[in-house]
């Protein structure tokens, strides 16, 4: 062991001794640190239930406030999809006219008819062919 | 360790766990109070729970100076400045009833030698010299790895010896 390490250990040593001379009696913290054990247990009992409370009624409107415009929002959204979708069903191609002419061209005349019946136009009030 | 011998350990070791208490709180007598109350208060209520895997002294010393640094933050929170084992803070300078001037004196140098040290080498010297733990020990308590500790108590030890010897110069 080296001097400086026999000098720092003596006044070490010294310092201990004057610690030692003032110290708190071992049982007087005990003793405190028991009371401090017990203090804290029954005032949780009172506060805890408290605090859950309060605690659950910030949840829960945080909850409504946060959820409402949700549900509205939600709401609309779904309105507008369903829109969308009867407009998908209704929907006709603008150029479906021209196939509806076409295909009554390219339908086989009647074994009696006329070429000229598909162009026929029917006079609304009057029994057309067939009818 | 039941509980008969867990309270005989604690006794035996209580000067002790005093003069660590003290250190860790910067040897502010009350924090120190405090420290040590809630320390005995983990140990006894089975918060703090020994585990036979290093000496007992060592694992309550790590109790200790982990309720120390929780205090001191605590602490802080109202009064600005200090921190654990920083002993520039509030050092009680009243030396006991059986306590010389003279020897007070060399211990308040010690103390304010003690306060330019960093805060590991504090500690390790602290429980080194103080304490009479080797460096694997300190090392334990401190929760730092044993190259580390004797690094901090290589530079601890040449600083502090240096002060002190400028100031039995003067």
């Amino acid at each position: 062991m080296s001097d400086d390490e026999l000098e720092l250990r003596k006044r070490f040593a010294e310092l201990r001794a004057e610690d030692e001379a003032t110290a708190p009696a071992y049982a007087n913290l005990r003793g405190r640190a028991l009371e401090e054990a017990n203090r804290p247990v029954r005032r949780l009992r009172w506060i805890a239930p408290t605090f859950l409370a309060a605690a659950a009624a910030v949840v829960a409107t945080v909850w409504v406030m946060t959820r409402q415009p949700d549900h509205e929002a939600r709401k609309q959204q779904e309105d507008a999809s369903l829109g969308n979708s009867m407009n998908a069903v209704n929907w006709t191609m603008p150029t479906d006219g021209l196939l509806t002419s076409a295909r009554r061209t390219l339908q086989t005349p009647a074994l009696f008819g006329s070429v000229l019946d598909a162009a026929a136009v029917p006079i609304r009030g009057t029994p057309f062919k067939g009818d | 360790m039941d509980r008969t011998e867990l309270e005989r350990e604690l006794e035996r070791l209580h000067p002790e766990c005093w003069g660590w208490a003290l250190a860790c709180a910067g040897r502010d007598r009350a924090l120190a109070e405090d420290v040590l109350q809630t320390a005995y208060l983990r140990v006894l209520s089975g918060k703090g729970r020994y585990d036979g895997r290093s000496r007992f002294k060592s694992w309550l010393f790590g109790v200790i100076r982990l309720t120390a640094m929780e205090e001191v933050r605590r602490a802080d929170r109202w009064r600005a400045g200090g921190s654990a084992l920083d002993v520039s803070g509030a050092v009680d300078p009243s030396p006991g009833a059986d306590v010389t001037t003279e020897q007070a004196e060399r211990n308040a140098a010690l103390v304010a030698a003690m306060a330019n040290l960093s805060s590991r080498q504090r500690e390790v010297l602290q429980l080194v010299f103080y304490h009479g733990m080797t460096i694997e020990e300190a090392a334990g308590v401190m929760g730092v790895s044993v190259g580390s500790a004797r690094t901090h108590y290589d530079r601890g030890k040449k600083g502090l010896a240096a002060q002190i010897d400028k100031v039995d110069v003067t």
